[in-house]
């Protein structure tokens, strides 16, 4: 029961996030016309349909395909055919590691729940533009449309879910998208190799480091003994303020490690924050998106 | 014991353990809080990461305070304080408790199971052996008897155990209870007195201080018990003596005379004046409830001295005189109901009437006189009601010696009678042979002047002597009677004047009869047979079911017996015959507890009682530990951003504290009170008021008709009236109101005297009551109601009324009406006879039977609830008319009638 509650909350919340947003695909379209004025622009016909050519009838055809207007010029009757559009497809992951079942205050969402919107949001603006989508390492092939968004929003917000804190490889299309959310905090070389993996074969992506502002900043104090959410470690610290200086650096450290792998499989990597909106990181990563499929 | 002020300590030793709480402060300050646990998800870069400093792991002064606070306490309750701590005991040895249990103990035993208590605790602190010795003779009527040296644990359970007795105390075996004591060493005595004197009072006070120590406790002379006599038999009104000790103190005892079942009949108080040690109480109640009397209380106050038991001897019947004409009436020497008349008087009701009058009314005895002659159809129905239970009194005389009746006779008679006296006798007139033991008379003391000079003979037969009750010195019958059915017929062999014997001028004419009349309900007499105990007091004055140890009283001996272990007060007989035994009568005049030897410590029971402090201590250190332990969880983080769990904590902490017995006084709310409020919500707006008659339907629809009533007046008149209030005749004030609705029904309230004088009160105080008989009919004066209202208006002393007047101020005062209709039309309107000098001319008392509240009554949708008879809403209307008028008139007076004058006035004006 309180699962199906959570569940439908959390998708509730993902599509009314998303819903801020215009489709991604027309959006696309917008910021293409902005940015490449005159290329593009004298083919478009009608609303969202690229005209592509016009080809004799053969038998076989559709008769409804036929353009009447264009046979009514010759003698020959012509079918229309329309540009194939062929969306790219778009792999989400999110981390489904125990760390990142974590809050630091009751008014906070976990970081688990953060990413699962997140990724529920960005696959509600694909799933509206049109665009093919699916969960890395479900064994989903993409796919758009509403029931696409509901395997998938099944999929995330699902219980038993393996816990994995690095993405896993999969062979993927080779202008396929990959986008990942997670805490990023595993260590580094396991990441990296999880990264360079999947980008070896030209798939373009983005990394979103999901955190608690208090794994940011420690804001802790005074003797605290911590133990780890994963592992049996654990680490009695005397006094929290006086390591807060290394343990930020640290972070920033690993953070520096995740940009340079960004770099090396050119893709793209920002930070979010739980008690930042997350319409914040949705805008960023929509324009993200949007130059990547039109540029 | 360690003394500061009121407060002292049981073991003080322990308070030693302050000494440590430095030690304390030091440990507590020098050991750390275990550190805060937290879940983190980025522990691996926290891993190696060395703080280069400690947090300076003190604990918080303001915490260490609380903490010593709390063990502070703690030592201090373990050293058990006392407030007002009682007096040390004296001596080694086992401390002797000395408990009367008599009657007199039962008052306020409440009190002394207290003061029990206290003493054993006390002993239980000072490790004490205990002995218990009661002063009463036990249930099974062994003496007092001390108990072995018991812990005092064990002696509580024993204490427990006792309870009063419905019989005196037995000093006398206590003290030679105590003197067969072997004593360890000096004991210390507490004797918790019934605070009353008595033969040995002093000497066992002395034999206590002699062992030791003595303290003594005793009630407050005012706060004694008090004792109520059973009134004499005899007389008229129930005259009952209230006795106390005497005291210069004005004290009141409210008596409450109780019926058979349980009903209050009456209530009277009964005041003594300073310095008095007895009181007198009337209660005139009418004969029917009299004789529903059975006990008669003092109210509040649970001893077996304070109640007294009524049985057949205090009921007064109703006695039935058959006359034959109105002029029979009239007092004179020479008429035979006269003697009669007189002679019945102390002891029954007397009623004159024809047979069927008389047997309509129920009355237990019907008495024929000679004089008298019976139709055919009398005969039949006095011998059908003889048979049913009734008993009928016949007298010789004249008309009987010349008649030739076989009927309305026990015993055949000759025919004419014998003279013993005459000018031509020369026998003299007969005296009377003593009572067989069989007679109902038995017992009675025959008068040597009594003498008969004439009778009537019965016919010798078989049975004649089983039928005589009584005779004369020759052997004649005198008084012979025949059991028919279930009743009796009795004749009297000679005449109920002095014509024929003057038995009827001798008391022991009034003893006869008084004994026949007790025949009459079914008491047969001063049977053989012992009187076996039915229902005993215990020594609250309860009634229960008479213990083992009661035995039966020998019917003989029963005006003799007195009350003991072995015969407590109670009822004996049957359920049919019973019989009384108070307690009261047996008892010696009541004196307090004085003279006690010097050195003695005496205290009340009523005074600053110790306080056990440990408790309440021991539930402030709980609720510091609780408070102490939820801030421990909050340092380590445990109670993280849960405002629902510091809910929980605090939950716990008052749960703690609730469930901790704390002797803490009640706090009482400082507000007016009800009867204040009463006041304010009665005269800050005009209230009409009805009597409450405790039948709810009667007082729902009163109230459904003052409240149409009001509708109507503030509809129409300048008057406001609020809704309206019912009124408890016995409680509420009643000034506040101008007009009361009294509904009579069939079952009016028994009023007391005090209720009397306030309804007198406020009818001199210019109120106004409306009796209203409630059916149809007319004021014909029949009807249950009618003879309730005649009972009522005679308690009240209400004076004479007439039929209203058709050019009264009623009939004009707001609307002109011709007659006052209700729910019932026709029906005549009485008011009180004006007069000019009472009440300014305005009648206090109008009395009527249409059943106006009926009329006026209305649902919540303004829909009349009753139909009106005959009908028609002109009816109802003239029945708010009349209402409206009688408002105008309670509250204007006779305003209107001076109106009336008006255009005279304003013609003489005009000249």
């Amino acid at each position: 029961m309180a699962a199906t509650v959570h569940y439908l909350k959390t998708r509730q919340r993902a599509e009314q996030v998303a819903s801020t947003l215009p489709p991604l695909l027309i959006a696309a379209d917008r910021v293409a016309a902005t940015v490449a004025q005159g290329v593009h622009g004298r083919r478009r016909v009608g609303q969202g349909e690229t005209f592509w050519q016009f080809r004799r009838y053969q038998p076989g055809d559709s008769a409804s395909a036929i353009d009447w207007r264009q046979s009514g010029k010759s003698q020959a009757v012509f079918i229309r055919e329309t540009e194939w559009e062929a969306a790219q497809s778009v792999w989400l992951w999110h981390d489904t590691s125990p760390s990142m079942d974590y809050r630091s205050s009751e008014q906070l969402p976990t970081k688990a729940d953060r990413a699962a919107l997140l990724l529920l949001a960005t696959a509600s603006i694909m799933m509206r533009g049109g665009e093919r989508f699916t969960l890395l390492g479900a064994g989903l092939p993409p796919a758009s449309g509403k029931s696409a968004f509901n395997r998938l929003a099944n999929v995330v917000l699902a219980d038993d879910k393996a816990a994995e804190s690095a993405p896993p490889y999969e062979q993927l299309p080779r202008n396929a998208q990959v986008i990942l959310f997670g805490d990023l905090l595993a260590p580094l070389p396991l990441l990296g190799s999880a990264i360079m993996e999947i980008a070896a074969h030209g798939v373009a992506g983005q990394m979103i480091q999901v955190l608690d502002p208090a794994e940011e900043t420690l804001p802790f104090r005074g003797r605290v003994q911590f133990s780890d959410l994963e592992s049996d470690l654990d680490t009695l610290i005397g006094r929290v303020e006086s390591v807060r200086e290394g343990y930020m650096h640290r972070l920033e450290e690993q953070r520096a490690g995740l940009r340079n792998i960004a770099q090396r499989a050119g893709w793209g990597f920002h930070v979010h924050h739980t008690n930042s909106p997350p319409e914040t990181m949705l805008l960023t990563l929509y324009t993200v998106l949007a130059q990547v499929v039109r540029g | 014991m360690l003394k500061f002020g009121p407060i002292a300590f049981a073991t003080p030793w322990i308070l030693l353990a302050l000494v440590v709480l430095p030690a304390l402060w030091w440990l507590l300050r020098v050991t750390p809080p275990s550190p805060r646990q937290i879940r983190f998800p980025a522990v691996r870069m926290l891993l190696g990461l060395e703080s280069p400093e400690e947090t300076p792991s003190r604990t918080p002064l303001w915490l260490v305070i609380l903490r010593l606070t709390a063990a502070a306490l703690l030592i201090i309750a373990l050293a058990h304080p006392l407030l007002n701590p009682g007096a040390d005991l004296t001596g080694n040895g086992p401390m002797i408790v000395v408990v009367d249990d008599g009657w007199a103990a039962a008052r306020d035993w409440p009190a002394r199971q207290r003061a029990i208590d206290q003493v054993l605790d006390q002993a239980d602190r000072n490790g004490r052996a205990v002995i218990v010795l009661t002063t009463a003779v036990n249930e099974q009527g062994r003496p007092p008897a001390a108990s072995n040296a018991l812990q005092p644990a064990a002696a509580r359970s024993l204490v427990e155990a006792i309870s009063p007795k419905p019989w005196p105390t037995d000093r006398a075996a206590a003290i030679k209870a105590i003197q067969d004591l072997e004593l360890s060493g000096p004991a210390a005595a507490v004797w918790l007195s019934d605070g009353l004197d008595g033969p040995d009072a002093v000497s066992l006070a002395e034999l206590l201080q002699r062992l030791g120590s003595l303290r003594v406790v005793r009630p407050d002379a005012a706060a004694l018990p008090r004792l109520v006599l059973p009134p004499p038999a005899d007389e008229r009104a129930l005259n009952v003596i209230v006795r106390r000790v005497e005291v210069d103190v004005e004290a009141v005892a409210d008596l409450r005379a109780i019926a058979v079942d349980g009903r209050l009949l009456a209530r009277e108080s009964a005041v003594f004046p300073a310095g008095a040690a007895k009181t007198n109480v009337t209660f005139s109640l009418p004969v029917e409830l009299r004789n529903e009397l059975a006990r008669i209380e003092i109210e509040g106050e649970a001893t077996a001295g304070a109640v007294v038991l009524l049985d057949e001897r205090w009921r007064r019947r109703p006695i039935g005189l058959l006359t034959s004409s109105a002029l029979d009436r009239g007092p004179s020497l020479l008429n035979e109901l006269y003697f009669i008349d007189r002679a019945v008087a102390p002891f029954g009701e007397v009623r004159q009437g024809d047979v069927s009058s008389l047997l309509d009314g129920g009355n237990a005895v019907t008495i024929i006189p000679d004089g008298h002659s019976l139709g055919a159809t009398d005969r039949t129905r006095l011998d059908s009601w003889i048979r049913n239970g009734g008993l009928a009194l016949r007298f010789a005389g004249p008309n009987l010696a010349q008649s030739s009746e076989r009927d309305l006779i026990p015993v055949a008679l000759r025919r004419g009678g014998r003279a013993l006296e005459g000018s031509m006798q020369w026998t003299t007139p007969a005296r009377l042979a003593p009572f067989g033991r069989a007679s109902p008379f038995f017992g009675l003391v025959i008068p040597a002047d009594v003498t008969v000079s004439r009778q009537v003979l019965a016919e010798p037969t078989l049975d004649l002597g089983q039928k005589t009750w009584a005779k004369l010195a020759d052997g004649t019958p005198l008084v012979t009677a025949e059991r028919r059915g279930d009743g009796w017929l009795v004749l009297v062999h000679t005449t109920s004047n002095t014509d024929w014997s003057n038995l009827a001028l001798s008391g022991l004419f009034v003893e006869m009869l008084q004994r026949i009349a007790r025949m009459s309900r079914g008491v047969a007499g001063e049977g053989e047979l012992p009187l076996s105990p039915l229902e005993l007091l215990d020594g609250f004055g309860r009634l229960a079911l008479p213990p083992a140890a009661a035995r039966p009283i020998a019917a003989q001996e029963f005006a003799l017996a007195i009350v003991s272990p072995q015969t407590p007060p109670g009822f004996y007989g049957t359920e049919e015959t019973r019989r009384a035994l108070n307690l009261a009568p047996n008892l010696a005049t009541l004196s307090p507890l004085d003279g006690l030897p010097i050195g003695v410590v005496v205290d009340g029971y009523e005074e600053a009682s110790e306080v056990d402090l440990k408790p309440s201590i021991l539930a402030i250190v709980l609720t510091l530990l609780l408070a102490d332990a939820m801030i421990a969880l909050a340092m380590r983080g445990l109670v993280p951003h849960g405002l629902l769990r510091w809910r929980e904590g605090m939950a716990a902490i008052i749960a703690a504290v609730m469930l901790t017995t704390l002797p803490v006084s009640e706090a009482r709310a400082q507000s007016i009170s009800k009867s204040e409020q009463v006041g304010l919500d009665s005269t800050l707006s005009t209230h009409l008021a009805y009597v409450l008659t405790g039948n709810r339907s009667v007082d729902e629809t009163s109230r459904a008709g003052l409240e149409g009533l009001s509708l109507t007046l503030n509809l129409r008149t300048a008057i406001e009236a609020a809704p309206p209030i019912g009124v408890d005749l016995e409680f509420d004030e009643l000034a506040f109101f101008p007009l009361l609705y009294w509904p009579v029904t069939a079952r009016p309230p028994t009023l007391s005297t005090e209720t009397v004088n306030r309804i007198g009160r406020f009818l001199d105080g210019g109120g106004t009551i409306l009796f209203d008989t409630r059916h149809q009919g007319g004021s014909s004066g029949l009807g249950p109601s009618s003879r309730a209202l005649r009972n009522l208006a005679r308690r009240l002393g209400v004076p004479q009324l007439t039929p209203i007047p058709a050019d009264h101020v009623l009939t004009k005062s707001f609307y002109l009406l011709q007659d006052f209709p209700g729910r019932w039309a026709g029906g005549r309107v009485w008011i009180e006879i004006p007069g000019e000098n009472i009440n300014d001319g305005v009648a206090r008392i109008i009395v009527g039977s249409n059943d106006w509240a009926s009329a006026w009554a209305l649902d919540r949708t303004g829909q009349p609830l009753f139909p009106v008879v005959p009908g028609g809403e002109r009816q109802r209307e003239m029945a708010f008319r009349f209402g409206v008028n009688l408002m105008m008139y309670t509250l204007t007076g006779n305003y209107k009638s001076d109106q009336v004058h008006v255009p005279a006035i304003l013609e003489r004006l005009g000249q």
